[in-house]
């Protein structure tokens, strides 16, 4: 049983759980639609404060009906209650609350009364029905009813009676209960004359009528009322929207105009404020229009300056290279000096030859006429091939290049000359600032996507440079020599290689803690990434962080 | 923005459930002075009891207040301790006592101690007011243990005796007799049934009347007279005093009448109001008027119709003086015709004076009736052997034959009514008198001239009856004892008598039928014991005694002689027509 009870408890708790927290989402989604909507705020609160007036509105009318009934229904009973007073009293006056038959005279008193009534004088048919009691009140013995004619006695409330006995002219609200239901009800007492002592007449005038008719102005208030707040709520919806929805549309346009639709325009109609509004944006979005367009423009002729100057420069290259390289196969017939000068211009002439490359390629790259030569391959086979062409720098450097491979092949759709130029770049780059320490390199693959991570242990990246170093000819510390002859182009090049494939190529370094390269790059091309194989930075033990996320088992050392 | 709307949001429902809570019709409220208005009818509260009464002062002070019916006898209250107020049953009935009763210290169990004390009352019965209002009489003698404690200091009545008890002066000068009419069976004349009804308030006399009519005679007259009114006919309405001047009596529906039946109910309504009310009466049955030509109706439209129950005033009435018949006028000449050659023991003259009947001496001791015209042959009647006959007393004329019955008691023990058939000859039937001869022997015998009771003279003591004919058998009914030392009786009208009595301090008393009322004449220069006496509406009283006849008009009067007194002589027996 106990466990029973536990179990529903636990069930009890758990419901209530979800249900707060769905009304939490819900809320919270109201919350979200009521700061987005300008309409549906000042519909709320059209509808929030015209209820409320409507509300007291239909509240005073009711009250002041409620009160102008009830004040003439009581005057209407007074003046009734008098003019039957004077009527039984007629019938009174030879009548001795002493004698015996007391009752019947008393019924006789009132059956001579209510004909008369019924025939109809006008201010009884103001107050309506009455039920009267003639009682014999003050004649009763202690603790029995005294003698009544009418109707019920008991109907009398304790109060009036003890009023009208002491002969007072008082009225009272009460309620009555009449074949199962309560009646409010009206009750009128006086005292009238007999042959002796004073009788006690109560009016008693059911106000069930006066009930119906509260009734049906409350339902006929509420019916309106409500009409008249939906009535409101549309009117507020409707005349929102004419604002609205220009600002709306305005957004809309500002959206596709942020989008780079530089045409987009928003529609002028009429002289109101929205117009004004739409006039001003207009110009505003053509003068936007305006300079971007120059900008354009002057970006593009920009690079096409640096693409025709590469090409310029390429053919008198061609040719001063050609007469070096004379010079410099019979450098061994020219003394020393001159020896010396043709190894070092055909040295230059190399670097110059590779940064015109660079630059070629960059100005492709700009010109977006680079093509992907895609192909399905084994990254590794590319990855040997980048650290064998840096190995002979690396190793000049002291610096050795330890590699993290898969066991099994990975293969991918990439290009596999970018990607070669990509990771020697980075290679490069890190014999370049490893400082001496060893580099390592890692590679991983998940179904999607393929990574290449290279660390080195130099000096780092101080916050923020993380972007800086893929801009071109950046150089963290402009008094470092390049080792390896590096033209200041290569990151800016691999990045957009990296762009080229699809993939990401992201920095990571803290001072003295080195900087690490990731690469990711989809395995099939067109396939949008997610995510990486390899976190950035990578963990400092290897081994146990990179075994789970190495497809083919664990890393090997190259 | 937003926290302002809230709040004038809030402010407004807060306006609103203020404005809300009276905008509904109330279920209840305390009373509420609308005006004022005339003030009721002051109701005089009763003195208190005086201070410092004690136990036998205080009885009796409340036995005299008890008279009192306003507010259910309040005054009388007064004297009962808290406890006793509620439960003291005023309205079982009333005991008149004499004035001159006693209240003696009784000794008994509880009244030991310095707050309790029992009074003994003993006095004489007067008789008792019943619930109907009419009088029984009684002559016993009364006697009642009264308790009483100290409450706050002062003596209080602990156990009021049920009933009210208050004396005959007390309730003489509370209560009011009315006659309440009702209709003798035979001819529908009216016959009074006193009724006593308290004399205040008088606006409530009318009422009280009607209903007291519309219950049906009192049990001394019951089966005697009968009511024009259905059974079962109520008021309608109260008896009020319409706009108009006119009493309003509004009766239920009394069914298809005949204007003769008709004009019965108004005049059984119209003279039983008389006594309480000068006002016309407007005559109703469910609202509409009981005789469609007439609505109001006066005493005066009811002439008095007596003709039958008076003695024509030509008729002077005769007496018997020394064995003859002599006429009862100055001088007094023997009655004309064979009637006045006759040995006559007494005799009796129908009341249209028409008719005579004398008892005659026959041979050995025996007695005989004979009957016949005033002036002509007597015939006699059929009788068993009798050597005593009471004085003969003639029915009232039912039709135009006529008197044509009268009665007589033979030998003291059995009435017998003698008829005159319509075969012109006179019969005899007994007539039912167990309820009187038990009592003793009859004496004298005397029908009322209406012909509805009956007065007798038993054993010296003076009973009243109704006459209950049903048409084969007649009796007399609803015997009552009304007073001890009788000689002779004779009705004055027909609710009260004159009575003889062998008193020599009262030897001439009036007396109501109902016994209530008993006014002895004065005794001057009668010399008693009275030996007859005779009496008729609107003549004076005529007795004899052992000088002879006497004549007064009124009770306070002396006695003067009589003119037909010549002889002096005693046993003579005057007698008016009837």
């Amino acid at each position: 049983m106990r466990r029973l009870d536990a179990r529903l408890t636990r069930a009890l708790a758990r419901r209530s759980n979800q249900l707060a927290q769905e009304v939490r989402h819900r809320w919270a989604a109201f919350g979200a639609l009521w700061r987005r909507s300008l309409q549906l705020r000042v519909v709320v609160s059209t509808l929030a404060l015209s209820s409320a007036v409507v509300f007291v509105l239909g509240m005073v009318l009711q009250t002041q009906i409620t009160d102008r009934l009830l004040s003439s229904k009581k005057e209407a009973a007074i003046s009734q209650a008098e003019s039957t007073a004077r009527n039984v009293e007629r019938e009174l006056v030879g009548v001795n609350p002493d004698s015996d038959n007391l009752a019947t005279r008393l019924n006789n008193a009132l059956a001579r009364l209510l004909p008369s009534h019924s025939t109809g004088s006008t201010t009884g048919a103001i107050a309506g029905a009455f039920e009267p009691i003639l009682v014999d009140g003050r004649g009763a013995r202690e603790g029995q009813d005294p003698v009544a004619a009418g109707g019920r006695f008991t109907d009398v409330p304790p109060a009036l009676r003890r009023e009208v006995e002491s002969e007072h002219f008082v009225y009272q609200f009460t309620t009555i209960s009449r074949a199962g239901s309560e009646i409010p009800t009206l009750a009128v007492g006086l005292h009238v004359r007999s042959a002796t002592r004073s009788l006690q007449l109560y009016l008693l005038f059911p106000l069930d009528a006066e009930q119906r008719t509260i009734n049906l102005v409350q339902s006929t208030l509420v019916v309106v009322g409500l009409l008249l707040l939906l009535l409101l709520a549309g009117i507020a919806n409707l005349v929102t929207r004419q604002v609205v929805r220009p600002v709306r549309q305005a957004a809309e346009v500002a959206e596709r105009f942020a989008d780079g639709q530089l045409d987009e325009r928003m529609p002028v109609i009429g002289e109101d404020d929205v117009a004004r509004l739409a006039e001003s944006f207009n110009e505003m979005a053509a003068s936007i229009q305006r300079q971007i367009r120059q900008l354009e423009e002057f970006g593009q002729l920009q690079r096409q300056f640096t693409s025709d100057v590469s090409h310029e420069l390429r053919t008198p290259l061609t040719t001063v290279r050609m007469a070096a390289d004379v010079l410099h196969a019979s450098r061994e017939q020219f003394p020393e000096g001159l020896a010396r000068s043709t190894e070092l211009l055909v040295d230059e002439l190399d670097r110059f030859e590779s940064l015109l490359n660079d630059l070629l390629e960059i100005s492709r790259l700009d010109a977006g006429v680079a093509d992907l030569a895609a192909e399905t391959l084994d990254v590794r086979a590319v990855v040997h091939r980048a650290v064998d062409s840096l190995r002979p720098i690396a190793d000049k450097a002291g610096e050795h290049i330890e590699l993290h491979l898969p066991a099994d092949e990975v293969v991918a759709e990439v290009d596999s000359r970018r990607l070669e130029r990509i990771l020697r770049n980075l290679l490069a780059n890190a014999v370049d600032h490893g400082e001496g320490r060893p580099i390592e390199l890692w590679l991983a693959a998940d179904e999607h996507a393929v990574a290449v991570a290279v660390r080195d242990h130099g000096v780092g990246l101080r916050p923020g440079e993380e972007e800086l170093v893929f801009t071109r000819f950046w150089r963290a510390d402009p008094s470092r020599n390049r080792r390896t002859g590096g033209t200041g182009l290569g990151l800016s090049i691999s990045l957009e290689d990296a762009h080229l494939h699809g993939g990401w190529l992201e920095a990571w370094g803290e001072p003295g803690q080195g900087a690490c390269f990731r690469l990711t790059l989809p395995r099939q091309q067109g396939v949008e990434l997610t995510g990486s194989p390899l976190p950035l930075p990578p963990p400092e033990d290897p081994d146990q962080t990179t075994r789970p996320q190495l497809v083919g088992g664990e890393g090997g050392q190259g | 923005m937003n926290r302002r709307l809230l709040l004038v949001v809030v402010a407004l429902l807060a306006t609103v459930a203020g404005v809300a809570g009276c905008a509904t019709i109330p279920t209840s409220s305390e009373p509420e002075a609308v005006g004022t208005r005339d003030p009721g009818r002051r109701v005089r509260p009763p003195l208190a009891p005086e201070p410092g009464s004690d136990p036998l002062t205080l009885v009796r002070r409340y036995i005299e207040a008890s008279g009192n019916p306003d507010g259910k006898h309040a005054a009388g209250r007064a004297y009962l301790t808290q406890n006793a107020q509620p439960n003291w049953r005023d309205d079982s009935s009333m005991h008149i006592i004499g004035n001159d009763f006693s209240t003696f210290p009784a000794e008994s169990e509880d009244s030991r101690g310095d707050d309790k004390a029992t009074v003994l009352v003993r006095g004489k019965w007067k008789g008792r007011l019943g619930r109907d209002n009419a009088f029984i009489p009684d002559s016993n003698d009364f006697e009642k243990r009264i308790r009483l404690e100290k409450e706050k200091g002062e003596w209080r009545i602990a156990d009021p005796p049920d009933g009210v008890v208050t004396t005959i002066d007390r309730f003489d000068e509370n209560y009011k007799p009315v006659p309440v009419y009702f209709l003798d069976r035979k001819r529908g004349e009216p016959v009074p049934d006193l009724r006593y009804i308290p004399s205040q308030p008088r606006s409530a006399q009318p009422n009280a009347v009607i209903e007291m009519l519309l219950k049906g005679p009192s049990p001394a007259l019951k089966d005697a007279v009968r009511s024009a009114i259905p059974e079962g006919v109520r008021l309608r309405g109260n008896v009020v005093d319409a706009p108009d001047g006119a009493l309003v009596v509004n009766l239920t529906d009394v069914g298809e009448q005949t204007s003769q039946n008709v004009r019965l109910i108004a005049t059984q309504v119209v003279l039983s109001l008389n006594s309480v009310s000068s006002l016309k009466v407007k005559l109703l049955s469910e609202n509409v008027p009981i005789d469609k030509n007439k609505v109001d109706w006066r005493p005066s439209d009811f002439p008095q119709t007596t003709g039958d129950n008076v003695p024509p005033p030509n008729v002077p009435g005769m007496v018997v003086l020394g064995g003859r018949l002599r006429t009862l006028e100055k001088g007094g000449g023997p009655v004309k015709g064979p009637a006045g050659s006759l040995d006559v023991v007494t005799a009796a003259q129908s009341i249209d004076g028409g008719r005579l009947a004398v008892v005659t001496r026959s041979g050995s001791g025996q007695v005989a009736l004979r009957v016949g015209p005033v002036e002509g042959n007597l015939t006699e009647v059929n009788l068993d052997p009798a050597s005593h006959l009471t004085r003969p007393t003639w029915q009232p004329a039912s039709n135009d034959r006529g008197a044509t019955e009268l009665w007589t008691t033979v030998d003291h023990k059995s009435v017998v009514s003698v008829v005159y058939n319509t075969d012109r000859e006179w019969t005899t039937r007994n007539v039912d008198a167990t309820e009187l001869t038990r009592n003793g022997s009859i004496t004298d015998l005397r029908l009322s001239r209406d012909g509805v009771r009956v007065a007798a003279v038993v054993d010296s003591k003076l009973f009243v009856g109704s006459v209950v004919d049903n048409g084969n058998d007649v009796s007399i009914r609803n015997v009552r004892k009304l007073m001890d030392g009788v000689t002779a009786v004779d009705w004055q009208g027909p609710d009260n008598l004159i009575v003889g009595s062998d008193n020599a301090g009262q030897p001439v008393i009036k007396v109501s039928v109902d016994g209530l009322t008993v006014k002895p004449y004065t005794a001057t220069n009668l010399s008693p014991p009275v030996t007859a006496v005779t009496a008729a509406p609107g003549r004076q009283v005529v007795v004899a005694d052992s000088r002879g006849l006497w004549v007064t008009a009124d009770d306070s009067e002396y006695w003067r002689e009589h003119p037909a007194n010549m002889m002096k002589q005693p046993n003579a027996v005057p007698f008016y027509p009837g």
